[in-house]
């Protein structure tokens, strides 16, 4: 039989923030038989610029996400959520008067698949690795709302033998990242923030569990602010360990 | 172009060629259905309505009903009642037997309370002492314990709103599943058309902006009180939705 | 003017607010999932619904001539009102020329926005509001901070003293007595109007009729009591047919409330017949445009799908956080940083389509499915078109961009980075502290470091092994 082979969209911010996460995908990916290949020059998929209005430059970087994917073979799996979407979604926007490109983007669009997504939905694993703890789990407002993924990560972890998990309070509420949202209007930012880390805090789980790294930054960014210890994790963190 | 009628017509029509409006398709389809209730519609009315802070008393037959709201007035010390025109209470007898113990029916008809046109106000201020209101109702709806009522000369509107306490008399066989059927059924539609005004009621007046604490009888009737009859043994069956009888002007 | 910014710290710091907006919010949002869990056909209704909206907003030039006719044909007066002014003197006149002195109106955001009473109260007009919120509003001169809720922001011992100072209800009075004193005071401004004005829910182009929805009954006192009645109605506020507007009101109070129907609905069909003897005289509909039609010329019609139930506030994690009276504008919210800026122009709105983190609660809640963020990215890119983003943001996207579309040059510039973030303060290894507007991030949470190698460069490296 042979392998199932996926490309792997590492997102900005665990290539250059948390290439340790990036590994444990890698880890995860491969513990189920998958070949990985990495698609050499990736940069970012354009969102921070599109969420802010600035469409010529995110059209651009779509252009260059377009040019490394287009023909690499495969699924295109992804450990964010939201760079999920901005591919899976958005990108038709950009180019909704470009019919060639557009093309390009449904073909490309259609691969992209959320890793714990991939996971579930797609190989049907249930246990793939993760230690005993006490966990809870943020479902971020992009994988839950414009995925509509609800339930793989809870599946994953319910399944790591001996662990835990409580439910969040408020557990769909945004954490209040949203991107240049949180420096135009940290004030709200911050207040959603808090409610958040108070929510975490209640549940007085070990670690919180998210599947997408810019939650997770916003979030340990408020903890270790706070003086308190980092505990969000990337999903893939939690599972790698074993 | 002056006239503001064209000038927004065309606004709207030049707007139209740009605007982009998801999913509209050129007609509207049949809306869903529901699965029917399996219990019988009268029980559902009656907990959808009691679930609305609403009360709903059931009785076999009208003269059940009857017995019972004349002990209520009695209970209650009423004198006075405002109601629809008492050839339109939908219990033949009623206003008979409620006349023959001293009450007195005031209906917008009523000699000495008819619409004095130079003076509306303090014609109302006179119908808005009165503190029980006593009507019929065109229609009930089970999903959510409603009362439908249309006005027409015999059936004005004030019993239904100026009392503290509104007493409605509905028959099963006006009772619909729920808005969507008793909009769809023949008739309703040119009974609303026909009618200068249709009131649907869920229940007693409330308000929950103090406090955000839901609060009983803000404007209108702080109690509706429903007698629910289940047999017509007075003259024939109407249709559902069609009221007992009509009162030509 | 404070900015948003600050607006938003004045209401976080408002503890009543707080612990109001805390109450309230979740209580709404129970409700409407209750409602909607009960009805086996809920989702069905509210795709029926999106359907019914986005059909009339299509066809909307028909749907306001048929309106017209038939409202014309039950006994209705219809007018037509470009924008507010034209609106507001429209109302004016009719007060005029039947001797009105004494108005009562019934709770709609429309009189809000063209900002009616302070025309009618200039023009010598006693105006009474009788929605119960929007009573203790008018009383207090204060704003509504929610479109169905519109003193959430009010505590019940504020409320009280609010009554004792005009109503001489003791200063201890409970919520039942409060209401009982709104109830009399009110009770003597119905049956003493001239005219009543109210919004509308719906207007029935079938029909003709204005569809009113209240709780408490003002709606239909004040469509009942008075000798006139006048009705704003924004001109996409159609609801073609009764059978649309059956699916409407289904989805309108579990939306609002999670009741399944409000407590009165009324539907106005004309004057009191000659025959009858109560009800009003004369029914006027004002049609009105304020901008209406620039909304729909284009990416933001299907704003105009929106039947108004406040749902999305009550999802809104911004909103629930800051109350609607930080958003400075009439309607508060996710709709409101949509449906304002299309209606009154992006320029003097701008800072409100950034009040949202695209979390997309909203579309998830609206009983007929406003992509709100779609409008949102719409708006804030049409922003950047005009100019109006900050000069920082502007200069640093397009740096980023040609970056990240030359990843020899992004592979530097993360190096480069990497060497500054040392001169940061830090804890726990993170930054505490990001140059320039980025300050704003560090100032209440700390930045993870840039790695020594990124992931692609050592995938690399392992790969040439």
């Amino acid at each position: 039989m042979s392998r199932v082979r996926v490309q792997f969209f590492i997102t900005c911010l665990l290539d250059h923030l948390y290439p340790h996460i990036a590994q444990d995908v890698v880890t995860v990916l491969e513990r189920q038989g998958v070949l990985v290949e990495v698609p050499a020059g990736q940069t970012c998929c354009g969102q921070p610029a599109f969420n802010s209005g600035f469409w010529a430059e995110a059209a651009s970087m779509a252009r260059h996400f377009l040019d490394l994917f287009a023909d690499a073979e495969g699924p295109i799996v992804c450990p964010s959520g939201s760079c999920a979407a901005m591919v899976k979604h958005h990108y038709r926007d950009l180019f909704a008067d470009e019919p060639e490109q557009l093309a390009r983007v449904e073909a490309v669009a259609a691969r992209v698949r959320e890793f714990s997504q991939f996971l579930v939905e797609d190989l049907g694993v249930e246990h793939a690795g993760g230690r005993r703890a006490r966990y809870t789990y943020h479902p971020s407002c992009h994988l839950t709302r414009e995925l509509g993924v609800r339930g793989p990560a809870e599946t994953l972890l319910d399944h790591i033998p001996g662990a835990q998990r409580v439910p969040l309070p408020e557990a769909e509420a945004c954490c209040g990242f949203g991107g240049f949202f949180a420096v135009k209007l940290p004030v709200i930012s911050s207040a959603m923030m808090n409610r958040k880390l108070a929510n975490i805090e209640a549940t007085k789980a070990d670690v919180c569990v998210v599947c997408d790294a810019s939650c997770m930054t916003h979030m340990n960014g408020g903890l270790i602010a706070q003086g308190k210890s980092p505990i969000v994790k990337h999903l893939a963190e939690v599972l790698a360990e074993s | 172009m002056n006239d503001p009628r064209s000038l927004i017509l065309d606004r709207v029509r030049e707007a139209l060629k740009r605007a982009y409006t998801p999913e509209a398709m050129d007609a509207i389809p049949a809306p869903p259905a529901p699965p029917p209730f399996t219990q019988p519609l009268a029980d559902v009315f009656a907990r959808a309505l009691e679930a609305v802070q609403g009360r709903c008393h059931r009785f076999e037959s009208p003269e059940n009903a009857r017995d019972f709201f004349l002990a209520e007035m009695a209970r209650r010390g009423a004198s006075r009642l405002l109601c629809w025109e008492p050839a339109a209470l939908p219990i033949p007898d009623l206003a008979h037997a409620l006349r023959a113990r001293g009450i007195e029916l005031v209906s917008a008809h009523s000699p000495g309370y008819e619409r004095a046109s130079t003076d509306r106000k303090a014609h109302l201020q006179e119908l808005a002492q009165i503190g029980i209101g006593l009507t019929g109702v065109a229609a009930g709806l089970a999903r959510t314990g409603s009362l439908v009522l249309h006005a027409d000369r015999s059936r004005g509107r004030l019993a239904s709103l100026l009392p503290t306490i509104h007493y409605a008399i509905l028959y099963e066989d006006q009772i619909f599943p729920d808005l969507a059927a008793w909009l769809a059924a023949a008739g309703t539609a040119a009974r609303i058309a026909n009618s200068s005004n249709t009131v649907i009621i869920t229940g007693p007046s409330r308000s929950a902006d103090i406090g955000q604490t839901l609060t009983l009888g803000a404007h209108g009737p702080k109690e509706v009180i429903v007698l629910l009859i289940e047999n017509r043994r007075h003259g024939r069956r109407p249709a559902n939705g069609e009221e007992n009888e009509t009162i030509e002007p | 003017m404070p900015d948003l910014n600050q607006r938003a710290s004045i209401a976080l710091q408002d503890a009543t607010l707080q612990q109001a907006l805390n109450r309230t919010m979740e209580h709404f949002v129970q409700g409407r999932l209750q409602a909607f869990a009960a009805l086996p056909h809920g989702e069905a209704l509210r795709d029926q619904a999106r359907r019914i909206r986005a059909h009339t907003i299509a066809h909307l030039d028909e749907h306001l001539l048929a309106l017209e006719r038939s409202a014309q044909a039950n006994g209705t007066q219809v007018h037509w009102a470009a924008d507010a002014a034209a609106a507001r003197k429209i109302v004016l006149k009719i007060a005029r020329e039947n001797d009105v002195r004494r108005i009562v109106k019934s709770k709609s955001m429309l009189t809000e926005e063209i900002e009616l009473n302070a025309t009618l109260e200039r023009a010598g007009l006693d105006v009474l509001e009788t929605d119960l919120g929007e009573f203790i509003v008018q009383l207090a001169h204060d704003h509504p901070s929610h479109i169905i809720a519109p003193v959430v922001h009010w505590r019940v011992e504020d409320v009280a003293k609010l009554f004792h100072q005009h109503l001489g209800s003791p200063l201890d009075a409970d919520i039942p007595q409060l209401l009982a004193t709104a109830r009399s005071a009110l009770r003597e401004g119905f049956l003493q109007a001239d005219m009543g004005v109210s919004g509308a829910n719906f207007a029935v182009a079938e029909t003709g009729s204005v569809v009113l929805v209240t709780n408490e009954g003002n709606g239909r006192f004040v469509t009942t009591t008075p000798r006139i009645h006048v009705a704003l109605v924004g001109i996409e506020r159609i609801a073609p047919t009764l059978r649309d507007l059956g699916t409407l009101l289904q989805v309108l109070a579990r939306s609002a409330t999670g009741q399944a129907l409000s407590v009165y609905t009324s539907i106005i069909t004309g004057p009191r017949r000659s025959i009858e003897e109560d009800g009003p005289e004369q029914v006027h509909i004002i049609l009105v445009d304020n901008g209406r039609t620039r909304a729909l010329a284009g990416d933001l019609a299907e704003i105009l799908y929106c039947i108004r139930c406040g749902a999305c506030l009550n999802v809104c994690p911004v909103y629930h956080n800051i109350g609607g009276h930080a958003y400075d504008s009439v309607y508060p919210g996710p709709i409101g940083i949509v449906v304002t800026p299309a209606i009154g122009g992006l320029a003097p709105w701008r800072e409100l389509p950034q009040a949202s983190t695209l979390c997309g609660a909203c579309v998830e809640a609206c009983p007929v499915r406003i992509d709100i963020p779609r409008m949102l990215l719409k708006l804030r890119a049409q922003s950047v078109a005009e100019g109006y983003a900050p000069g920082w943001l502007q200069k640093g996207v397009r740096l980023y961009a040609r970056a990240a579309t030359h990843p020899r040059l992004f592979r530097w510039a993360a190096r480069l980075a990497r060497i500054a973030q040392w001169f940061a303060p830090r804890s726990q290894g993170w930054s505490r502290r990001l140059p320039g507007p980025l300050a704003a991030w560090t100032k209440t949470r700390a930045f993870p470091p840039l790695a020594g190698a990124s992931f692609s460069e050592q995938w690399e490296k392992r790969s040439h092994q």
